[in-house]
């Protein structure tokens, strides 16, 4: 009993440390430095102010056109949130930075926009003010 | 001489008038349209590629949609660009895909927005063959102002 208890606690301390890592800036705030996403797990993480951009991202390897859903779930302040993505195509061309609409709330949904094989999808997460806020990212790919 | 001048002005009064025509026939055939026309995705104004569009959103509900679809038989990007002519409205333009094959559109994904009379772009977008993409214009802060709009196809 105690020893379960112990790794609960271990196992609560350990999540929590990751967390609380995510939240720190100097960690994926830039495209190239993008944290890889966890397909199908809703991930729980601060973000810090508006100069600090969380980045994640997702390469189509599976040789097969994909399409998927996302979204960031911000636990408050959801309209001073903004959940931009950029795709970089297999021939190294690069979109523009898209949004998606931060009303009517909470949750910003990209979602169904097909990624052809090799192509690899970057999110970003900011924030419009200096309000520290925490939020859930969340992305599946399909067929 | 003075005959010459006044022939000269003349000139000059018809080429004025012509371009002032020219641009009222523009204005008139757009103006009674701004609310009927592209309002919703269904009513959606057909965007030739590369073909610039000058338009007003009427009010702050208003939306202005556009559409392509890529009957090239190949895949093709799609960049949009929204020009806005005035200082105190921002615009915004968003894409949406439907790809023709059963599944469900996109969520319409938008520029960045927010700024007054800023240019708003949303680049290279993969359109696989048979898909729709389309093109839709509204305000965050609305004023009457003009706007341009194009489609470029590649």
């Amino acid at each position: 009993m105690k020893k379960a208890a112990s790794l609960l606690i271990a196992f609560v301390l350990m999540l929590t440390f990751s967390t609380g890592a995510f939240a720190a800036k100097g960690i994926a705030d830039t495209k190239e430095s993008a944290l890889d996403l966890v397909v199908n797990r809703d991930m729980s993480l601060y973000i810090l102010d508006s100069s600090d951009k969380d980045w994640y991202k997702w390469e189509n390897n599976t040789g097969k056109m994909q399409s998927f859903f996302s979204y960031l779930r911000p636990l408050d302040d959801f309209e001073g949130f903004r959940y931009g993505f950029t795709i970089k195509y297999k021939d190294n061309t690069t979109t523009s930075m898209f949004y998606a609409d931060p009303k009517p709330g909470p949750a910003h949904v990209v979602d169904r926009l097909y990624l052809p094989p090799g192509a690899t999808i970057y999110f970003q997460v900011e924030k419009l003010n200096n309000k520290s806020s925490q939020y859930n990212i969340y992305f599946l790919n399909f067929d | 001489m003075q005959m010459k001048l006044k022939k000269v002005l003349t000139t000059l009064m018809i080429v004025a008038s012509m371009s002032l025509t020219s641009q009222a026939a523009f204005a008139s055939e757009v103006a009674p349209y701004v609310t009927g026309i592209g309002d919703t995705q269904n009513s959606a104004i057909t965007a030739l590629p590369n073909q610039w569009f000058s338009l007003f959103l009427s009010n702050a509900q208003d939306q202005d949609w556009y559409k392509w679809t890529n009957d090239t038989g190949v895949a093709k990007k799609a960049t949009g660009q929204l020009f806005n002519k005035g200082t105190n409205s921002a615009l915004r333009l968003g894409l949406k895909i439907d790809y023709n094959d059963g599944s469900e559109p996109t969520s319409i994904l938008y520029s960045k927005y927010g700024e007054k009379g800023a240019q708003q772009t949303v680049a290279n977008l993969y359109i696989p063959p048979g898909a729709t993409v389309y093109a839709v214009v509204d305000s965050v802060i609305f004023a009457t102002e003009q706007y341009d709009f194009v489609l470029f196809v590649y």
